[in-house]
């Protein structure tokens, strides 16, 4: 049965925007593995919770193993008791959930399946009034991506927008997106040879974070900073993406990832994409991404080797102590080779080459096994031009850095001298902190939450378009590259410490790694 | 000369100002201000301020908790200064602190409220102001005209006072009790997400709304009155309760006593209309349990529709603390309450 978009109600108007998302059934393919249990059920029983999903409401899980709609339901209220972020689980709240809860089992490139799936999604809509609302997240590895989405669409369950009876199909595609500039344009081809753009939303669940958010209203909803937002300011930019685990059972996945590919083409170059980005013309998907692929486009490609030796530091950890523990080195964790090359740890002085950011150097570090787990992104200011007092101490010559924390303690300080109250003119250098939870309150939402809701509304502005992916990957190819072919060395730093000597040699002048 | 207004003021501020000076080990409160909240409540309040100590804990309010003692002098002020502290889960250890200012005015020095809280907010920050059960007319009056946004409630208020309230501020106005109706108007809207059924919004005939009994008060049926009300304005009929057709829609508003219900909540709503095949017959219902909505569709145009739906338990503190948060003006709950004024003064 057909039904009316929801606009079309004068007695919608007003109501559906508490309730933020249109009806809709979220399908997800791959529902048996780890990231629904522990990231996208717990964040749909957030939603729910927090009332930001409509009555008019299911989820149909989809994947190989055999289960019924009853075991799928025991098995996501088992994960949701473990990782929920407000615990006790809400009985009322889930039994609502668990009532529109429909298992699909098939494989991905079983048509029949996709069948079966059509008549529980036509069913859901009687049963629940979801009115042919869908979303689809692929939770499942990249090459099962495509098969999955020419069966959808094959069963007239993806149709482009404006056509078809569905109000909206649009699918969320988990990273990695490709593992290289290649295999990323193939998939991007393969996507789009099937579906619109508009329907296509790539996950990077770094986006999601309250922080990373809040870095676009910090630049763009203010006055004060922009101003000095620019070469003519800020003498460095500093992005540290640290990881105390090791690899924690992802040994095999690693070995065929590194760090490159696991975390620089994705989370660290979107963080830099936003603090580089010009101010978009309006605040739409569209516009903020457009930004966002020219940034990545200025980046100065690091090609040769002897560029790559110059920019660009690769590491692998030996065994130290993090956080009091004994731990040991990359090559003696569980299913890596005893002579892997494989990077756990990346810095890169990278150049933005535009008006804005001429000269000034953007250092990424990222790395597993570091001192702690923190992300943040600090902008350092030029040091000042004729000193008045003492500054003999180093901060102090450099007195002034804007420091964005994206994880954990979400917040940002600006550092800046401060006279020592007492006699004389002594001066140290001290920080404006400002942090969300106690700002504002109370927990923020998880990135996973903030990101299935807005791929719900249609909202792509936090997902990474096709070409951003692409600027990415092609950024980071020919530095992956020359390390794969063993033209640059490896260098060692032990667990626990903040990466090796080496990634310290990057930084030009004066410029130090800041301590987090 | 100082007044003993002033006195007490001056004191209040000093108070204020020491809350967050370091201890004698040189230690301070860690401690957040993101608004400026004014509780206005009359001498019952305690259920309000629970609420209130809730809110002001998730939001990091400065938070002025006032009400009008008629035991007191009629020119005296009485305050208090505290932090209050959330701990950090699971320890005893203070996660950040704000502050609460306790004031109490003689029945004189209520007319002057405005200018004293004035003095003691924080002047950076938004002021909302959030009327309590058996709040002062004239103190609230003077109190909103400064805030930018109040929060009422119909349920305490009346919808006649809350419509007027609302007309005359020029502060974003929230009101709790339409708020409560918004699943009950999700409800029904989806009736008529079916195109088959859509003509039938034109031809409304009956409106039927039972609500939980409570005794004499001015607000016992506030949400049914809003619920009959924002229907009335999304619909364009005319205060006389005529569609737009000039057809009369019979509306009524009942009560019913209901344990395990709060007293005043809507019960059940039903709706008829016609179509030009027949009749259609809308009806959502709180179950016994009173933690779900029956919804039930019958019309010439499919089979009988029935779905059950979970219905929130009600938490006023996170209806205040939403209301807050939200920021923007609630458009829909202004031509509800203009419906409801001219509704009523017709009635």
């Amino acid at each position: 049965m057909t039904t009316l978009p929801p606009t079309s109600n004068p007695l919608r108007a007003g109501v559906l925007e508490d309730l933020s998302v249109d009806p809709c059934v979220l399908v997800i393919f791959g529902a048996s593995g780890d990231l629904t249990g522990r990231k996208l059920l717990p964040g749909v029983y957030a939603l729910a919770k927090n009332r930001m999903l409509p009555s008019a409401f299911g989820l149909v899980g989809f994947a190989r193993r055999p289960m019924t709609d009853s075991e799928l339901c025991a098995k996501m209220r088992g994960a949701v008791d473990k990782y929920a972020r407000q615990k006790p689980v809400d009985d009322l709240v889930w039994d609502d959930l668990a009532r529109g809860m429909r298992y699909v089992q098939g494989a991905f490139d079983d048509a029949a399946a996709y069948e079966k799936l059509r008549v529980t999604l036509d069913e859901l809509d009687r049963q629940r009034g979801t009115r042919g609302g869908r979303t689809f997240y692929l939770a499942v590895p990249p090459d099962a991506v495509r098969t999955i989405v020419e069966n959808l669409v094959r069963a007239g369950l993806c149709p482009p927008p404006g056509t078809g009876s569905a109000p909206y199909a649009r699918v969320i595609v988990e990273k990695p997106f490709g593992v290289d500039l290649a295999s990323a344009k193939q998939l991007n081809r393969d996507l789009l040879g099937l579906l619109d753009e508009r329907q296509v939303f790539r996950i990077d669940h770094y986006l999601g974070k309250e922080t990373v958010q809040n870095l676009l209203v910090l630049r763009f909803g203010n006055t004060i900073f922009e101003p000095i937002w620019n070469r003519n300011h800020v003498s460095h930019v500093e992005l540290t993406v640290a990881e105390h685990i090791g690899m924690e059972g992802r040994g095999k996945f690693y070995e065929q990832t590194g760090l490159m590919r696991d975390i620089v083409q994705n989370h660290a170059l979107q963080l830099l994409s936003l603090v580089a980005m010009e101010a978009p013309v309006a605040w739409d998907a569209d516009a903020v991404r457009d930004e966002k692929v020219k940034a990545l486009r200025a980046l100065r490609p690091i090609r040769t080797a002897e560029e790559v030796q110059r920019h660009a530091v690769r590491g692998q950890y030996d065994g130290g102590v993090v956080r009091g523990d004994a731990v040991p080195g990359y090559r003696e964790e569980p299913d890596v080779a005893k002579d892997s090359s494989v990077e756990t740890y990346v810095a890169i002085a990278a150049r933005v080459d535009n008006w804005r950011w001429a000269d000034v150097p953007f250092y990424l570090r990222a790395g597993k096994r570091l001192g702690k787990r923190v992300t943040e992104i600090a902008l350092h200011f030029k040091p000042l031009p004729h000193p008045l007092f003492d500054t003999s101490a180093m901060s102090l010559r450099q007195p002034n850095s804007l420091v964005l924390r994206i994880q954990p303690d979400e917040g940002i300080a600006l550092r800046f001298a401060s006279k020592v109250p007492g006699q004389g003119v002594a001066m140290r250098d001290v920080a404006m902190d400002f942090r969300y939870g106690t700002a504002f309150g109370h927990e923020s939402p998880e990135a996973y939450e903030r990101l299935l809701l807005d791929a719900m509304r249609g909202d792509a502005t936090l997902f990474t378009r096709h070409d951003e992916v692409e600027a990415q990957w092609a950024f980071v190819d020919p530095i992956s590259g020359a390390w794969r072919e063993d033209r640059v060395p490896l260098a060692r730093y032990p667990a626990g410490g903040w990466g090796p000597a080496e990634g310290d040699a990057l930084m030009q002048g004066d410029h130090r790694w800041s301590k987090p | 000369m100082n007044t003993p207004v002033s006195d007490a003021l001056g004191r209040i501020e000093r108070e204020l100002r020491a809350l967050w000076q370091p201890d004698e080990t040189g230690n301070t409160k860690p401690h957040a201000t993101t608004l400026n909240l004014v509780a206005l409540h009359g001498q019952d309040g305690c259920a309000f301020l629970e609420t209130l100590e809730d809110v002001a804990a998730r939001l990091g309010a400065r938070t002025f908790v006032v009400n009008v003692d008629g035991r007191l002098e009629p020119w005296a002020l009485e305050g208090d200064v505290s932090a209050v502290c959330r701990l950090e889960p699971g320890s005893l250890r203070e996660a950040v602190c704000a502050e609460r200012v306790t004031l109490r005015f003689g029945s004189m020095v209520g007319k002057r409220a405005a200018s004293i809280l004035d003095s003691l907010v924080e002047s950076s920050l938004p002021t909302v102001v959030f009327a309590g059960p058996g709040a002062p007319a004239s103190v609230l009056d003077a109190l909103a005209g400064a805030a930018g946004a109040l929060v009422i409630d119909s349920a305490e208020l009346g919808v006649t006072r809350a419509a007027e309230l609302a007309q005359r501020q020029s502060a974003q106005v929230h009101d709790l009790a339409f708020i409560r109706t918004r699943r009950w108007r999700e409800m029904l809207a989806r009736v008529f997400d079916e195109p088959a059924l859509a003509p039938a919004l034109g031809r409304v005939r009956g409106l039927r709304v039972l609500h939980a009994e409570r005794t004499e008060h001015r607000g016992a049926s506030a949400e049914a009155e809003l619920l009959v009300a924002w229907l009335g304005a999304r619909l364009g009929w005319t205060p006389g309760l005529s569609d737009a057709a000039g057809q009369a829609v019979e509306v009524s508003i009942e009560s019913q006593a209901r344990s395990g219900v709060i007293p005043g909540c809507m019960l059940s709503v039903a709706l008829t209309a016609e179509l030009p095949a027949g009749r259609l017959s809308a009806r959502v219902e709180r179950d016994a349990d009173g933690e779900h909505l029956s919804w039930t569709v019958e019309s010439p145009h499919a089979p009988t529709q029935v779905r059950r739906f979970a219905t929130p338990r009600r938490d006023d503190a996170e209806l205040v603390e939403r209301a807050i948060r939200s920021f923007q003006a609630d458009q829909l709950l202004r031509e509800t309450l203009a419906f409801a004024r001219s509704w009523k003064a017709h009635a």
